[in-house]
């Protein structure tokens, strides 16, 4: 019988009300020019979703809680963190500026766990431009068909970011400790852990049938 | 060893029949009292079973060894599980709900973490359908039943009303008082016997046939429409090339995607930049305008 390390993986998604928000605070501090976009009446087409997903982190959080993880032994890999040596205080920073998903880092970190650089910077500067491409052209072209030449490029990118991700996990984990990934619904980081680690899901289905569609793409 | 299936799916609940004309809530009610009454247990055990298939397969999965389920997964190769439950009404299929399971695609989806039945979608749809129709039968069948108590009194009349006289002779009511057995809601609001209705039946109760027939088309609409945007609608309907159904989630996942690292970028550099510790290139490039990558 093969003895695998343990690794556990949450599956997350982010509120929109939650990024806007951090967007828009970001902005009137740094004033730098990229722009937020936020369709008119978004708020209101959301709060369900962002209710979802509120209910989603008080999950994860109380589910964390309830497994009662050796958080001195915990290395956490977040999506979208770089791996830039201000880990720490990037998450305090989103934290401080109403992002429920670092806020709960920054607890289980309080607790001893170790946060993580996790992604490799420049692939998510590429993906940031491929975004920002795909916001720019829903201007002159038809969403769609931005929508899919996105989805192509950035399929490719995907998988050069969870092979980073994955190749970090395993050098950076040592004997006994014990990794746990928060990673979004778009990333099949686990298909490559998969022979390395003994994969344990977080939340095995979310109780919204909102989330559950999203986890079919 | 099995056949595998057309659709390949591991894990199948369709493809579901209902004969709407057969399926009667008398029956189905009977027929739900009687499992209760005999199978306590067995009809939701069943359900749950399979829906925990899809739900837990992944915590089931996590603690059988790897070798073991590699094992498992070779020796279910090509192996087709297939059940079908079939209710019948007078020899005459009424419902039937096939299962089939791939067993060695179950294993690889659970270890995977994917869902089982990317088709349930669908057949979601069909059950609300399903549902909708079995609801509007039933109203149907309580508002005739209303419709008929207040004929019954005026059929024993000496002198029969010249609406009912007139439904009677074309067949539309029996001598006793019975509607046709193929009379709708339409019929009886606005159809052929919305004179009688109007004046055989109290206000509220035709105000709240109106209310039923209003919810029964708005929910007819929601149930043939609510999983596509209306862009997605227009551009059907203009004959264009039509959106995926999860187009818009997409979208609004990938908006959210943008702003995240937008965040996380910016708060990067400024932290950066405070500290005066090394800017990866990329960020340099990025923040100095220079967008476009050479590799």
């Amino acid at each position: 019988m093969s003895k695998e390390p343990g690794l556990i993986y949450v599956p997350i998604l982010h509120t929109r009300r939650e990024t806007a928000g951090i967007a828009r605070s970001l902005q009137d501090s740094a004033n730098t020019g990229s722009t937020a976009t936020q369709a008119p009446g978004d708020d209101d087409r959301s709060a369900g979703d962002d209710r979802s997903i509120q209910e989603m982190w008080a999950g994860i959080a109380a589910k964390l809680n309830d497994v009662h993880l050796p958080y001195e032994r915990v290395r956490i890999f977040q999506e979208a963190m770089p791996v830039c040596g201000i880990e720490k205080e990037i998450a305090e920073s989103l934290t401080a500026q109403g992002s429920r998903n670092h806020q709960l880092l920054m607890d289980l970190v309080g607790q001893g766990a170790r946060l993580e650089g996790t992604e490799d910077p420049d692939l998510l500067v590429q993906e940031y431009e491929y975004l920002t491409a795909l916001i720019a052209a829903g201007a002159g072209r038809p969403e769609l068909v931005a929508f899919e030449e996105y989805q192509a490029r950035s399929k490719v990118l995907m998988e050069k970011r969870d092979a980073f991700i994955a190749a970090r996990i395993r050098s950076t984990i040592r004997e006994g400790e014990l990794p746990l990934v928060f990673m979004g619904v778009r990333h099949q980081l686990d298909k490559q852990l998969e022979g390395d680690f003994m994969i344990t899901y977080l939340i095995y289905r979310l109780p919204f049938r909102k989330i559950g569609d999203i986890y079919n793409v | 060893m099995g056949k595998p299936t057309d659709k390949m799916m591991p894990a199948a609940f369709s493809p579901l029949y209902i004969n709407e004309a057969l399926l009667d809530s008398r029956k189905a009610l009977a027929l739900f009292k009687f499992t209760q009454l005999f199978f306590p247990q067995h009809g939701p055990n069943l359900v749950n079973m399979l829906l925990d298939m899809e739900s837990q397969s992944r915590r089931v999965i996590v603690a059988v060894p790897l070798k073991e389920r590699e094992q498992l997964i070779n020796d279910l190769d090509g192996v087709t599980v297939e059940l079908k439950c079939m209710i019948k009404d007078n020899g005459r299929e009424m419902m039937s709900l096939p299962v089939t399971l791939l067993p060695a695609e179950v294993l690889r989806r659970a270890v995977a973490g994917k869902l089982l039945t990317p088709g349930w979608e669908e057949q979601r749809k069909v059950m609300e359908r399903i549902i909708i129709a079995l609801i509007q039968k039933e109203i149907q069948r309580k508002i005739k039943l209303v419709l008929e108590a207040c004929l019954k009194p005026l059929m024993v009349k000496p002198r029969l009303p010249a609406m009912l006289k007139e439904l009677i002779s074309r067949g539309l009511v029996n001598r006793n008082g019975r509607l046709a057995a193929d009379t709708t809601i339409m019929d009886l609001v606005s159809g052929r016997y919305a004179r009688l209705f109007a004046d055989q039946l109290p206000e509220e109760v035709l105000n709240e046939a109106w209310l039923i027939q209003k919810t029964l088309q708005a929910c007819a609409r929601r149930s043939s429409c609510a999983y596509r945007s209306p862009e997605a609608r227009r551009a059907q309907d203009a004959g264009g090339q039509s959106e995926p159904e999860d187009y818009p989630v997409l979208v609004q996942e990938a908006l959210r995607s943008h702003r995240m690292l937008e965040m996380t970028l910016k708060v990067m550099q400024q932290k950066q930049h405070k500290e005066k510790r090394d800017i990866p290139e990329a960020v340099h490039r990025h923040r100095t305008g220079h967008l476009r990558r050479s590799r």
